[in-house]
């Protein structure tokens, strides 16, 4: 008797993982908070070191989700308590309300034309706006629409304005919608779940860069991140794919990328966020594609392009593209108060000099940091909340609770494949304990002690 | 005749649905206006218009029809078929109809996402509509076959990704076949390597065990894969299990080795010390005996004379070994970079090691149990140089980064620290590749006064007479500096190993340009491989430390898994068909077939392309190639084609 | 020949005795000195390559090789201000500003012709501690020896003695504490290069020497934890100063201060020196020894025993020169005359010790360090005359 798995997440990891067991034949629920699939992969515009689109790449993977009548989506939602033990686990998830229903919603996308409330676009990282209602992202699968409720002004009026008005206000959604599919007296609902195996893939968000204020983020308006870098190099981001700086929309002239930015320092995160050297090589190529004349500079410590076809691309880069790399940590950003221009101060360690350098644009490498993890299962987290692994080198996708297993950024910085490659791993393990074939994750040594 | 033949030859009668998808399609191509047109192509029987075709009361829609109209085709106008030909499919399925009878005009992705021009959109939609349904005319119906998969695996690479996988299927309740080439299982990781401070060996040996008390696993050492055939689900294969001359008898004791007169390197050295001809590989290798070494054994019968066990055969033969087996996973591993003689010095001097044969010489089990002596001698100063072989820093260095040196060399210097305090290390490197938590091994090395040197143009080693000094530009001051050191060791990568090509000719795989095993697709597919049913996993597709190479395996297995799972496999009908009649025999389908599908029979002396339906994915390119037409790409046949060529310029409608 | 090869015929230098160096280096206070990763942050951020265009990144990495002739010939250690920037920026925690402080250390260890800085920055507290009780028993014995008839008349007198009196053995040791400090800040000098390559003017140099150690420590004073530090610093400076300065009219004309006003000015000038010594001095040292966790980091870093044996002896000298004015002015003629003789001896043990061979030459490196550096046109801004 097969027993369903969760997976809680459905970025790369979580959708591979789900595609994986659905193909063994096990029900899998996946679980994600926000309305659709996709994670952070779908956020990126394209892929190192093939220059591959992100979501031509991952879009059939998450059209396939929904093809399999065995993976049951619970978007929108949060798992809320887990208890029982390997084999048997009880879960229940909240069902946040969408106040949209589902089965009547066609994603036509008439309500999120005529909402009147705007509000910053978590997708595009808050660069561009979304409505109250709205469609996470015109590839987002499910492709319905949802209801911020904090934001919407039916479901939740300011205060001045519910005083005046003599009865709910707004509603424009549920008159444009064709389906009538709006529900404003939506209420949450919690799902109990009995499941054999649990797999954490939920992902990664950056580190906020505000805490090292020497950089200016949040402060200069031309300094972004490399997820909000990657949203404005998108053609589904808010400027179309065209590079123009946040001060004046225009072109930059010239790009620095900053590796290292609370990442391998004592000071904030010690680890290395394995990634964003490539990145920042692959935004600067992207850069130069969509701005043939920009300058493109990217200071770092040590360019870890240690993955198949990594040290290829950048010398690709270098060569074909002139990209400019500099080795030097830089330690502050100033910003010209006229022409919002950045100067970047640095040692340019091949010459021994204090440098100082002025660019339109300036994209930090912030370091990457595990989203929180439901706490209501007690996985022993390091202390930067990744998931620790129980016996790293014989089982390295077991959590430390027998029946959790864990794939992607969730255990530790990685690319994609080998996100990919432990959701594989995960799925295995999982599935033989969906099946009832093994009782128990841990590897039993006979004249040993439990592992 | 089946009811779904007789549709065949029936006269089409064709139902068309323009999809509306919400305004993806509505908003820039008049739905309305492409429905009333489809009307006016004959055979069509009936055309509607749908907000979204794919939802519940869309393809009910279809079905409904199907059954009111009695409709035989189905022509559905929407998004690309990849996103829900499938669903279509089901439809006509559910509704009696063979699926492959359906034909999709993208009128989304090609028509309204890209165009701004109302007009000028609605005609092309109509064009692409006029030219579907010419098609769906002509199209056959096409039937699934379904294969019987066989519960079992062959594993070639007894390694540690080999002996993950063999773990993790074995507990499907599969047979797993693992083979390796060598004499004992373990691969790498038995000699070298750490993941944190568990040295390789004991991860391998925590495997080993599980592995001999698994019934479900079949070792097979000293083996090799010799053919390889069939189709997913169903492949055939031949090992041949080359003779050890020694066999379960052996006790281990040594007597043999005593007085065997032949010397030669030891591989599971690297080259550090000598084994005779006849060896044991390492102290835990598995199966625990002895082997002879047949490329080197004079065959003088000492050895014999000496065992007490009657352990030895020198009369054994090779045997073949003919299995059945529904999938496989390649895990061959890989080799070390092996340094040129003069390269860095080495060759010309016992003081120039390279990185594995520093990690046996640290290795408790190693030639010097863990003392890192050298020429009776303990190195008081020893360089690191990093990239040997990689990052192209040398004439014979592959271009990638071998991704596992970095972390390995800090690991072992290290550890010269904990048991050597006194010692001089210093790492001559071009970027310290210590990603992820590895980024730890780089700050300890710092609190073990370890020192570093940036190097962008490799350093030279230069012997003067007994002493080594290595010559480095610093990068980060500016100065060209002398280092006198005792030791020299070169950090050298994983390149593909040298008998790469001998499997691949075997099981017809490809290799990336850096010579290492090509996964279908770096990110989506990376444990697969073109060829449907054969799985790659470990350092045979790139450079991987112990941990990855795990994690591959696991991967692998799950994949191997999905596979079989159900018990059958199902093969798209929609392949290359060879009509016998046309087909000369010429072999230039053979030759552009990227999945090796095809082969030539001699059927009463007429050579005949074959098709192996179970390994054509349908890309066309035989069919394309083939002079004479016998080759047809069902679903996609000429015919199929050109009436839609012709449709589209307003011809023969 | 590879190139490497054709480059190497150049210059090039050789690692040697790297164990020795390290010992050495790890003893002065350098157990940090290998976790820098060389990223540059410190010389990025650091106001003084504001300035002046030079990199201590490279000065560490000199030392991490143990390059000890590249060391020596670099004045870019005394440069440093100890603002304290690069320690915040470091991502590796490895200290520049400690590290620097250690190889100032090392220099002044070779820069010294006689062996006793080795002894001294190599040796423990409780040893300089009774080296400098030593020598200050042995002057202070000295004194009283070879002037016991002028002190006992001047006893006798009720009066204090005049300073002039001590003219002799002061000019000698001022003289031979002078000797020592100036032949080791001409080693120092010449070490560096001093002599050589001017580009720039003396009096150009002097001037933006000035103007730029005036900009730096203003801007440094807007930050409040580099207020108080350099605020300290000037307490000690205008403590020794008028210290100095009120000694000296002595020397020229004997019994001026026997004159009114200048008696007053003396005994006044000598409670604002002491006092201002005491607090400048007191205020490192409480801050040293203190266990709240509120203390900034540089007091707990900064405690190597040259660093504890400097604020030690200025201490002293400052008690002691406070208690010496009381009893003056308490009429306690006894016990005013054995603290003079204690805070004589410890000022010549100071002149003697310190000075030339502890923390109180760095003023003079310092000066030289600067003075060269902008002769050199290492000063941006300041490239050529």
């Amino acid at each position: 008797m097969t027993k369903p798995v969760l997976v809680i997440g459905g970025g790369i990891a979580g959708i591979q993982a789900a595609l994986d067991l659905a193909e063994q034949g096990i029900e899998v629920y996946l679980v994600d908070r926000a309305p659709s699939i996709g994670g952070r992969m779908a956020q990126l515009d394209k892929t190192f070191p093939t220059l591959d689109c992100a979501s031509c790449i991952l879009t059939p993977k998450m059209a396939a989700v929904p093809r399999y009548p065995n993976i049951k989506l619970l978007m929108y939602s949060e798992v809320q308590e887990v208890k029982g033990h390997v084999g048997n686990f009880t879960v229940k998830v909240l069902k946040k309300p969408t106040y949209v229903d589902w089965d009547k919603c066609t994603g036509c996308g008439a309500c999120m034309e005529k909402c009147p409330k705007k509000v910053p676009d978590e997708y595009n990282m808050n660069l561009g706006e979304r409505k109250a209602i709205y469609i996470m992202f015109p590839q987002a699968v499910p492709r319905k629409a949802v209801i911020d409720a904090e934001n919407c002004l039916r479901l939740n009026p300011p205060p001045e304005i519910k005083e005046k008005a003599k009865g709910p206000i707004c509603g424009v959604c549920s008159k444009v919608c064709p389906t009538g599919a709006i529900n404003y007296d939506m209420k949450p609902e919690i799902v109990e779940l009995n499941v054999a195996a649990i797999i954490v893939a939920t992902g990664a968000e950056l580190y906020d860069a505000r805490n090292i204020p020497e950089y200016g983020y949040g402060k200069f308006q031309n300094v972004y991140t490399h997820l909000e870098f990657e949203r404005l190099v998108s053609s589904t981001g808010p400027t179309k794919g065209e590079i123009v700086r946040r001060s004046d929309g225009k072109h930059p002239k010239r790009i620095a990328w900053i590796q290292c930015v609370g990442s391998r320092d004592i000071r904030f995160n010690h680890y290395c966020s394995t990634f964003c050297c490539m990145a920042a090589t692959k935004q600067a190529i992207l850069a130069k594609e969509h701005i043939p004349d920009v300058e493109c500079t990217i200071y770092y410590m040590d360019i870890r392009a240690f993955g198949k076809g990594f040290n290829e691309f950048v010398e690709r880069a270098k060569k074909e593209f002139g990209i400019k790399y500099v080795r030097g940590k830089v330690v502050s950003i100033e910003e010209d108060p006229e022409t919002k221009n950045l100067i970047i101060k640095y040692e340019d360690t091949s010459v021994s000099y204090m440098k100082k350098e002025e660019f339109d644009m300036v994209v930090l490498a912030v370091a990457v940091r595990p989203n929180r993890v439901t706490p209501t299962i007690p996985l022993e987290l390091d202390e930067y909340g990744f998931v620790k692994l129980k016996d790293p080198y014989l089982d390295p996708v077991s959590t430390t609770i027998d029946g959790v297993f864990v794939a992607g950024i969730a255990a530790g910085a990685k690319d994609i494949p080998d996100s990919v490659i432990e959701a594989g791993a995960a799925a295995a393990k999982a599935a033989l304990i969906a099946k009832g074939l093994i009782a128990s994750a841990t590897v039993k040594q006979s004249d040993e002690s439990s592992t | 005749m089946s009811e779904e033949m007789e549709k065949e030859t029936e006269e089409p009668r064709i139902g068309v649905y323009i999809c509306h998808c919400g305004l993806n399609i509505a908003a820039t191509v008049d739905v309305e206006e492409v429905a009333e047109y489809a009307k006016t192509l004959p055979n069509v029987v009936i055309s509607r218009h749908y907000v979204f075709m794919c939802s519940e009361p869309g393809q009910d829609l279809i079905r409904e029809d199907i059954k009111k109209y009695n409709l035989n085709r189905v022509v559905v106008a929407s998004c690309s078929p990849s996103m829900h030909e499938p669903t279509f499919r089901s439809v006509l399925e559910s509704a009696g109809l063979n699926k492959y009878l359906l034909e999709m005009a993208n009128i989304r992705e090609h028509c309204s996402w890209i165009h701004d021009d109302k007009k000028a959109a609605t005609e092309k939609a109509k064009d692409l509509v006029r030219m579907a349904v010419a098609k769906a005319r002509l199209l056959e119906p096409l039937e699934e076959k379904e294969f019987s998969v066989k519960p079992s695996v062959l594993i070639v690479g007894g390694g540690v990704s080999g002996m993950r996988a063999a773990l993790e299927l074995s507990q499907y309740g599969f047979d797993i076949y693992l083979i390796d080439k060598s004499p004992t299982l373990g691969g790498k990781a038995a000699l070298v390597g750490y993941v944190d401070s568990t040295r390789g060996s004991e991860i391998v040996g925590k495997m080993v065990k599980l592995i001999k008390s698994n019934p479900k696993i079949h070792v097979f050492t000293n083996s090799e894969l010799v053919e390889f055939s069939g189709f997913p689900g169903n492949f055939k294969v031949k090992i041949r299990v080359n003779p050890r001359y020694v066999d379960e008898k052996c006790n281990l004791c040594g007597e043999c080795e005593k007085v065997c007169p032949v010397e030669v390197a030891n591989e599971y050295n690297f080259g550090l010390n000598k084994r005779k001809a006849i060896f044991l590989p390492f102290k835990e290798s598995y199966p625990p005996y002895y082997v002879i070494d047949d490329k080197v054994c004079t065959k003088c019968g000492e050895c014999v004379k000496v065992c007490n066990y009657n352990a030895i055969n020198l009369d054994q033969q090779p045997s073949t070994l003919e299995l059945d087996v529904g999938a496989l996973i390649v895990a061959i591993g890989y080799d070390p970079y092996e340094p040129s003689r003069g390269e860095y010095g080495y060759g010309l001097s016992d003081n120039v090691i390279t990185l594995f044969q520093l990690e046996r010489l640290l290795d408790p089990d190693g030639p010097t149990n863990g003392e890192l002596i050298i020429n009776g001698k303990e190195p008081k100063s020893i360089a690191f140089i990093f990239c040997v072989g990689s990052r192209n820093t040398g004439p014979n260095a592959k271009p990638y980064c071998s991704r596992m040196c970095c972390t390995s060399s800090l690991n072992s210097a290290i550890k010269i620290k904990d048991k050597y305090p006194d010692v001089d290390i210093y790492i001559l490197y071009k970027d310290i590749m210590t990603y992820g938590n590895d980024e730890r091994l780089y700050e300890e090395a710092g609190k073990r006064f370890i020192k570093f040197v940036k190097f962008e143009e490799p350093p030279d080693v230069i012997l003067d007479k007994e002493k080594l000094f290595v010559d480095v530009y610093e990068y980060t001051i500016q100065e060209y500096l002398r280092i006198p050191v005792d030791l020299v060791v070169l950090a050298v990568g994983m390149v593909p190993r040298h008998d790469m090509d001998e499997l691949t000719a075997v099981i017809r795989a490809s290799c990336s340009g850096d010579g290492f095993l090509k996964e279908l697709h770096l990110k989506l597919a990376p444990v697969d491989s073109s060829t449907k049913g054969v799985f790659l996993a470990g350092a045979a597709t790139g450079p991987k430390n112990i941990i990855e190479s795990i994690k591959m395996g696991s991967a692998a297995a799950s994949k191997a898994m999905s596979l079989l799972s159900k018990g059958k496999v199902t093969a798209e009908p929609t392949i290359a068909h060879v009509n016998e009649d046309l087909c000369s025999g010429c072999g230039i389908c053979v030759s552009v077939c990227p999945y090796d599908a095809i082969s030539i029979k001699v059927v009463d002396g007429d050579r005949l392309a074959n098709v192996e339906e179970a390994l054509c994915m349908g890309c066309g390119s035989c069919a394309t190639a083939c002079p004479s037409g016998a080759m047809q790409h069902l679903g996609f046949k000429d015919i199929q084609i050109k009436s839609q060529i012709s449709a589209l310029f307003g011809g023969g409608v | 020949m590879t190139s490497s090869q054709t480059k190497s015929m150049q210059k090039r230098i050789t690692i040697t005795q790297v164990s020795e160096f390290l010992e050495e280096i790890i003893s002065l206070g350098g157990e940090e000195l290998l976790e820098c990763y060389q990223c540059g942050s410190c010389t990025a951020i650091c106001p003084i390559t504001e300035e002046f265009n030079v990199s201590f990144r490279k000065t560490i990495k000199y030392a991490q090789f143990g390059l000890r002739e590249r060391l020596l010939g670099d004045l870019t250690p005394w440069l440093c201000n100890v603002h304290g920037d690069c320690v915040e920026s470091c991502p590796r925690d490895a200290k520049p500003s400690k590290i620097l402080a250690t190889i100032r250390r090392y220099q002044s260890i070779y820069y010294d012709w006689t062996g006793v800085s080795r002894w001294w920055n190599f040796s423990s507290l409780k040893k300089k501690l009774a080296l400098i009780i030593f020598v200050t028993l042995l002057s202070a014995l000295g004194l009283f020896v070879l002037y016991k008839p002028v002190l006992m008349n001047y006893i006798s007198m009720g009066k204090f003695i005049n300073m002039s009196e001590l003219i002799i053995p002061g000019i000698l040791i001022f003289a031979i504490s002078s000797i020592l400090l100036l032949s080791n800040a001409y080693r120092m000098y010449k070490f560096i290069g001093g002599g050589k390559d001017y580009k720039v003017g003396f009096f150009t140099a002097i001037k933006s020497i000035l103007r730029t150690w005036l900009g730096t420590e203003k801007e440094a004073m807007k930050i409040p934890e580099k207020r108080s530090r350099i605020l300290e610093h000037i307490l000690i400076f205008i403590g020794l100063g008028l210290f100095i300065i009120l000694s000296l009219p002595a020397i020229i004309y004997p019994s001026i201060y026997s004159i009114y006003p200048f008696n007053y000015i003396l005994k006044v000038g000598r409670y604002v020196a002491a006092i201002t010594l005491l607090i400048g001095v007191g205020s490192p040292i409480i801050k040293r020894i203190s266990r709240s966790p509120n203390i900034h980091w540089y007091y707990k870093m900064f405690r190597h025993s040259t660093d504890w044996a400097s604020l030690i002896t200025v201490f002293s000298i400052a008690l002691t020169g406070l208690l010496l004015n009381i009893f003056n002015d308490l009429n306690m003629v006894i016990a005013s005359y054995i603290t003079y003789v204690i805070h004589l001896g410890l000022v010549f043990s100071f002149l003697l010790l310190e000075v030339p061979f502890g923390k109180h030459n760095h003023w003079i490196y310092r000066a030289i360090a600067n003075y060269v550096s902008a002769r050199k046109g290492i000063l941006r801004g300041v490239t050529h005359d």
